[in-house]
């Protein structure tokens, strides 16, 4: 029974995000929901929470203050058990962040375009994507956000909570409300939500060394692969003979999109091998495809290039197909399995560990670069990037 | 359901102390006030984190040995609300079991976590589980008596295990236990890293075993090994002197279940030497029974209501005195500090309500719940904040405490040079200066 469970549930295998000082912790899940009727309640299971019960009854029963709805008492529970683990990356996620961490790590969702802030009066002033269904409707910049689906915006609301409203399946309508500078009345515009892409990628030739390709990848998204291709092809195009890839503050994302990553400049070649707990190691490999085979590759780390990032660094590198310059990375050497639980919140749960093809754990000591360059905050603030530059320095030395 | 409903609100209504306050309630393998750091019981009463600046948390004592504690009501099917709310509490665990690449903990400990979480979405640090081990340890201290070796313990800043304070005349003394000795193992075992509460439960034991200490003491260089005998040991809760000017003073230490009764001999002795007038100092004490709250008012009231609560329905009851407190005519002041906290409180705004009293000192805790125990099918112990209290003239005192009828602030330099210009300031009351 419990093999069929885990079986049913796997959706996809995902390498968990890690954003330092933030609670946000991995990927998705493929929407596979797990039906309740699925779910059998084992005897001794039961039996050891019945102290559980005890308490969860006498509370309702007794207690003076207002109480939680049961669904936050349970998601009290789940977060409560999940400690006793101390591991920060198997973590329950509820339903309104795990959409938002799902849209992340899609790399789209479904929305009007807008991009919004709040003003020192704390309203909430909107900015319409160029070519977005909200700037054809008629959204300008600056407008202010006074109510979606006629559901006023407070001060109170977060941004999460304000997304969750305007956020939806691609085709349905939403209307919002805004104020205008000049105008009395309330606008009201009804928008059909589309497509919204965040790509994950930034890129361009280098101003003082066109002949290399500049590529940032901030995350691991479904379509972080397709947008690295697309990227790299449009830099050799314009004259890129070498290509350096940014992964510093990349904290990772899809295990997938990292092999995806890596197959663009790697060919038949191992990227990582998996080990779950009591089952055979698993051995990934490149995909066929890959646009940049042969050009020159730097990359560079940071002490925050974690996870996905690192399996990519690690693959590259273990196959001599890239040197990496920059500082130590984070060091996290462990997969999380996502599942979507039955009421759209999602469990991430540290499955299995992985190594490079040379076979390294990272847990603990990161990936240490070929060329170690360190960036200050003084060279943050300047506007310094010595770690580019050492990049770009390591080849106009060779040449 | 109204059966169980009818015997808590009769039983066992213990009133948990101040979440945050100076001194903890009977920690450790002797009585009284533990003033150190403390982390234990906090993590056994609270899902708030502490105030860092507190220093420790007070545990309130457990239901009164004279009263059953309630057993609550055994594990039944929940309401289909509950049963769906729940679904997703077991796809997680089931998801844990099967594919978690470490290992899981104990079953136990995950479910006591679970609970805690579920406790923690109340948003009331006195509601809280209190795991068996404490909960044994903190209903014996709140019975008045335990069988141990007679000492106030603590973990000091260097997290060892320190002698506060030997009891006078009680085994650890006799045996030559001193103050500010470190106890660095049990029987043999090191206790490096213990709570206050490991220490205790491994300290404690029948009387008449023994148990050897080995002691770090200044000055020597070896550790000494010393052994001593477990006695049954009585906790002082009352102290009391005849100041100059035939003022009469007495303390009291908290509300456990001996407090009214020592109380009561204790007065009766004092009263017999005709003073002019009568101190009792509630300074820094955390609060317990609440039916020891109502006893020892009684003790300086004529007839009428010494407090009343109320529950989440409204339904509550009114705590009367009767017409034949032994202290109910004597010039009386009640000495008050931000220790003072819940039972404490109740008295204090008794006597100030009423008339009865004046409050000297500074503004009390203010803790206007009471907590109902219930002893769990494992042992642990619930403490659910079923009630507010009300004094007789219907103030709430939650976060606000009792303000004095004379305020008179202690400073740091005041203790450090053995002043008491609390004290002081009650004693000029009294003799009409």
């Amino acid at each position: 029974m419990e093999k069929r469970f885990g079986r049913k549930t796997i959706a996809l295998v995902f390498l968990s995000i890690i954003v330092l000082a933030s609670a946000f912790g991995a990927g998705f899940g493929v929407a596979q929901v797990v039906p309740l009727s699925a779910l059998p309640i084992a005897r001794n299971d039961s039996a050891r929470l019945d102290t559980f019960w005890e308490v969860w009854r006498l509370v309702e029963r007794d207690f003076l203050g207002t109480l939680p709805s049961a669904q936050a008492r349970v998601y009290g529970a789940i977060h409560g058990s999940l400690t006793t683990l101390n591991d920060p990356y198997t973590v329950f996620v509820e339903p309104q962040s795990h959409q938002r961490e799902k849209e992340d790590l899609q790399g789209s969702f479904g929305g009007i375009g807008v991009t919004m802030r709040r003003n020192v009066q704390g309203d909430l002033v909107l900015s319409p994507m160029p070519d977005s269904p909200a700037i054809r409707t008629g959204v300008l910049e600056n407008d202010v956000l006074v109510a979606v689906d006629s559901k006023p915006i407070s001060a109170t609301l977060s941004f999460d909570d304000i997304a969750a409203l305007v956020r939806g399946k691609v085709g349905t309508k939403v209307t919002i409300s805004v104020r205008r500078s000049g105008s009395e009345a309330l606008l009201s515009f009804t928008i059909t939500r589309e497509i919204i892409n965040t790509p994950s990628v930034v890129y361009h030739i280098l101003d003082n060394a066109p002949q290399i390709g500049y590529i940032a990848l901030d995350r691991f998204t479904e379509r972080s692969g397709e947008e690295v291709q697309k990227a790299t092809q449009e830099l050799e195009q314009k004259g890129a003979r070498q290509i350096i890839l940014d992964l510093r503050d990349n904290g990772g994302g899809l295990l997938t999109a990292a092999i995806d990553v890596s197959s663009q400049f790697l060919s038949d070649s191992v990227v990582l091998y998996e080990q779950e707990k009591g089952k055979p190691e698993r051995t990934f490999r490149t995909k066929p495809g890959g646009v940049a085979l042969d050009m020159p590759l730097i990359i560079l780390v940071n002490h925050n290039t974690a996870s996905a990032s690192e399996i990519v660094a690690g693959a590259l590198r273990d196959n001599s197909r890239a040197i990496l310059i920059g500082d130590q990375t984070y060091g996290k050497g462990s997969v999380q399995h996502i599942y979507d639980l039955g009421d759209g919140s999602s469990l991430h749960v540290t499955a299995a560990e992985w190594f490079t093809p040379n076979r390294h754990q990272l847990t603990g000591h990161g990936l240490v670069p070929d060329v170690i360059v360190s960036r200050s905050n003084d060279d943050i603030a300047a506007g310094r990037d010595p770690q580019l530059d050492r990049a770009i320095a390591y080849w106009q030395g060779k040449s | 359901m109204d059966f169980v409903k009818g015997i808590a609100k009769l039983l066992a209504v213990a009133v948990l102390v101040a979440a945050v306050a100076v001194v903890a309630y009977l920690v450790g393998f002797g009585s009284g006030y533990y003033a150190a750091r403390l982390t234990a019981p906090v993590a056994a009463l609270q899902t708030a984190p502490l105030q860092p600046s507190s220093g420790a948390t007070p545990a309130a004592p457990a239901p009164s040995p004279t009263r059953s504690p309630t057993r609550a009501t055994p594990p039944a099917p929940t309401s289909n609300d509950d049963e769906e709310a729940f679904q997703v509490f077991w796809e997680a665990w089931k998801l844990l079991k099967d594919e978690y690449y470490g290992d899981l903990p104990d079953p136990q400990k995950m479910t006591r976590a679970a609970i805690r979480g579920v406790l923690g979405t109340l948003g009331d640090e006195n509601t809280g589980l209190i795991e068996p081990e404490i909960s044994k340890i903190l209903n014996e201290d709140a019975s008045g008596e335990f069988e141990g070796i007679g000492a106030t313990i603590r973990i000091n800043k260097d997290n060892k295990l320190e002698i506060v304070r030997p009891f006078a005349g009680q085994p650890a003394e006799k045996a030559g236990v001193k103050v500010g000795d470190v106890v660095i193992s049990v029987d043999g075992k090191s206790i490096a890293g213990f709570s206050v509460y490991e220490a205790v439960g491994v300290i404690r034991g029948p009387a008449g075993t023994t148990v050897k200490l080995t002691i770090v003491r200044a000055g020597e260089v070896q550790p000494l090994e010393i052994s001593v005998t477990r006695a049954k040991i009585t906790i002082p809760i009352v102290q009391s002197k005849l100041l100059d000017g035939d003022i009469a003073y007495i303390s009291l230490f908290d509300f456990s279940s001996p407090a009214s009764g020592q109380l009561e001999s204790e007065l009766g002795t004092l009263l017999a030497k005709k003073p002019k007038g009568l101190i009792l100092d509630l300074r820094d004490n955390p609060g317990g029974y609440l039916q020891q709250a109502i006893e020892v008012s009684d003790l300086f009231l004529g007839a009428g209501v010494i407090a009343s609560e109320k529950d989440k329905n409204g339904n509550g009851q009114t705590f009367r005195s009767g017409p034949n407190g032994i202290a109910q005519d004597i010039p009386l002041v009640v000495l008050v500090n931000g220790g003072s906290a819940s039972a404490s409180e109740i008295v204090a705004g008794a006597l100030q309500d009423r008339g009865r009293a004046k409050l000297i000192g500074e503004t009390t805790f203010g803790k206007g719940s009471v907590q109902l125990p219930h002893t769990l099918s494992d042992g642990s112990e619930l403490r659910v904040t079923i009630a507010h209290w009300f004094t007789p003239n219907g103030r709430q005192i939650q976060g606000t405490g009792l303000m004095p009828d004379i305020v008179v602030p202690l400073t740091e330099d005041d203790t450090s040079a053995n002043r008491d210009p609390q004290l002081d300031r009650a004693v000029q009351f009294l003799l009409g200066k």
